[in-house]
């Protein structure tokens, strides 16, 4: 745990995500963790999470990489949705449908392919999917 | 989801049959489905000839496909509407429709617009409208006397149009917007020609237009993606996309509105008055049948 003197030299240093952006940039890394990615700070060479806690690196080479001061950021996890010249973002595990829903988009107007082959609404998104959406409404 | 069929993975869900189908299932129930609609509503048989018109796009291109398919004698017209904004959009629609028609040896009637009547559709709509307005009401016009003239010449019994579901649910809440109960009596899946028109007829009238695009993707089909420059912001697709907002909250409501209405016209609620049914006169240049004695609308328009 950090003594309250640190919290407080480090501006915004609190669990809530709108102090979380005034962070300075420079302290604010993307580790590996033990099975999910979060993000943490480096202070004084060593990592914390934003409740404060103490996090060791699993891999140590991450951790003198962090140490040295280099930034690591991972790639996000995304999906990406293609309709015309349109591209949306969404995080992997949720379903199609819901995907298309986030972004306003109504299913019943548009056909989704993935490499080429269609996939129906209530497939799971993985990462790394790319989803091309195909307009079905034409006017005339 | 799992093909209801076979229990492989399903490629399209319809949820308004709750019915899953995977690729090879969903190529065999459409073509079913659709010579299904085709002998309900008597549309024609096999030993009548059929005219598609075809204009590139992923329905009328399907059309053709389930037709032949299907086994009826379906030529082809295409319509060359001089259409080009930039996109190229006539050329190419021709070229797709000249590549499919070889494809699958079947003939094909190709009327250039521009080389018979003298201009291409932009230009006799800037001429009749002095460019007010978008060229599709001259476009129709156009479309359809070409259409009854080839049927004629060339001893066509029916005319087959791709409309699906989404066109004729989007041209029927338009008529139902402005209670034009005129238009209302004619629509439907078949119209009866009468004076040496042939009959005019939508196989397709009873599938989704999502479900169609899945079958002309599925069947390797290749259409003309880019629309038609002059139908963007078109009331149709303004329709069409309120009736999928329905439809996405009540799977089966834009069926329900299209076949619901086609029930209560059967059952009489909108009872032809006897002026609708004025008599019709041959035009005196064409010979098409028009509602006032005298030239019809395309000679008209083709003599000012
Ligand atoms: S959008 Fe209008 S101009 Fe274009 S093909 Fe359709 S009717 Fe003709
Ligand atoms: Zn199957
Ligand atoms: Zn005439």
């Amino acid at each position: 745990m950090l003594t309250a003197k640190t919290r407080q030299s480090i501006s915004g240093f609190q669990n809530n995500s709108r102090s979380r952006q005034r962070i300075p940039a420079k302290y604010l890394f993307v580790l590996h963790l033990h099975k999910f990615k979060t993000e943490a700070i480096i202070f004084w060479g060593l990592c914390f999470d934003f409740n404060g806690h103490f996090v060791p690196p699993l891999d140590l080479k991450v951790y003198n990489q962090l140490r040295r001061g280099k930034i690591l950021r991972p790639r996000v996890p995304m999906v990406k949705l293609i309709l015309r010249d349109q591209e949306y973002e969404v995080r992997p595990g949720m379903t199609l449908l819901d995907a298309l829903k986030k972004n306003n988009i109504l299913s019943e107007g548009v056909l989704c392919t993935r490499n080429g082959e269609l996939v129906v609404e209530d497939e799971i998104l993985r990462d790394g999917d790319v989803i091309k959406l195909i307009a079905a409404i034409s006017g005339g | 989801m799992k093909c209801r069929a076979c229990g492989q993975k399903a490629v399209v869900n319809m949820r308004q049959h709750k019915l899953a189908l995977c690729k090879e299932h969903y190529l065999e129930w459409i073509p079913e489905q659709t010579g299904r609609f085709i002998e309900k509503y008597k549309m024609f048989s096999h030993e009548e000839k059929v005219l598609v018109a075809v204009s590139g796009g992923k329905d009328s291109l399907s059309l053709w496909d389930i037709l032949q398919r299907l086994g009826y004698q379906a030529d082809g017209l295409y319509i060359c509407l001089g259409i080009d904004e930039g996109l190229n959009y006539s050329a190419e629609s021709q070229r797709l429709t000249g590549k499919f028609a070889a494809a699958h040896s079947l003939k094909l009637h190709i009327v250039d617009v521009q080389k018979e009547y003298g201009s291409t559709i932009p230009e006799f709509s800037l001429k009749s409208h002095r460019g007010r307005l978008k060229p599709c009401s001259v476009c129709g016009l156009v479309k359809r006397h070409v259409m009854n003239r080839v049927a004629r010449d060339f001893g066509y019994d029916v005319l087959a149009t791709g409309h699906n579901l989404d066109d004729e649910a989007a041209v029927l809440f338009g008529n139902t917007l402005s209670w034009a109960g005129e238009y209302m009596l004619r629509q439907g899946p078949v119209l009866h020609g009468n004076s040496g028109l042939a009959r005019k007829v939508k196989p397709l009238c009873r599938i989704y237009e999502r479900e169609m695009l899945a079958y002309a993707l599925l069947r390797g089909i290749e259409y003309i993606y880019d629309e038609c420059p002059f139908s963007v912001g078109s009331t149709s697709i303004y329709y069409k996309q309120l009736l999928n907002k329905l439809e996405s909250d009540r799977p089966g409501a834009k069926q329900t509105f299209y076949l619901s209405f086609l029930e209560a016209r059967r059952s009489g609620l909108f009872v032809e008055r006897e002026t609708i049914q004025a008599e019709l006169h041959p035009c005196t240049n064409c010979g098409q049948p028009t509602s006032a004695p005298g030239l019809c609308s395309f000679c008209r328009m083709m003599s000012r």
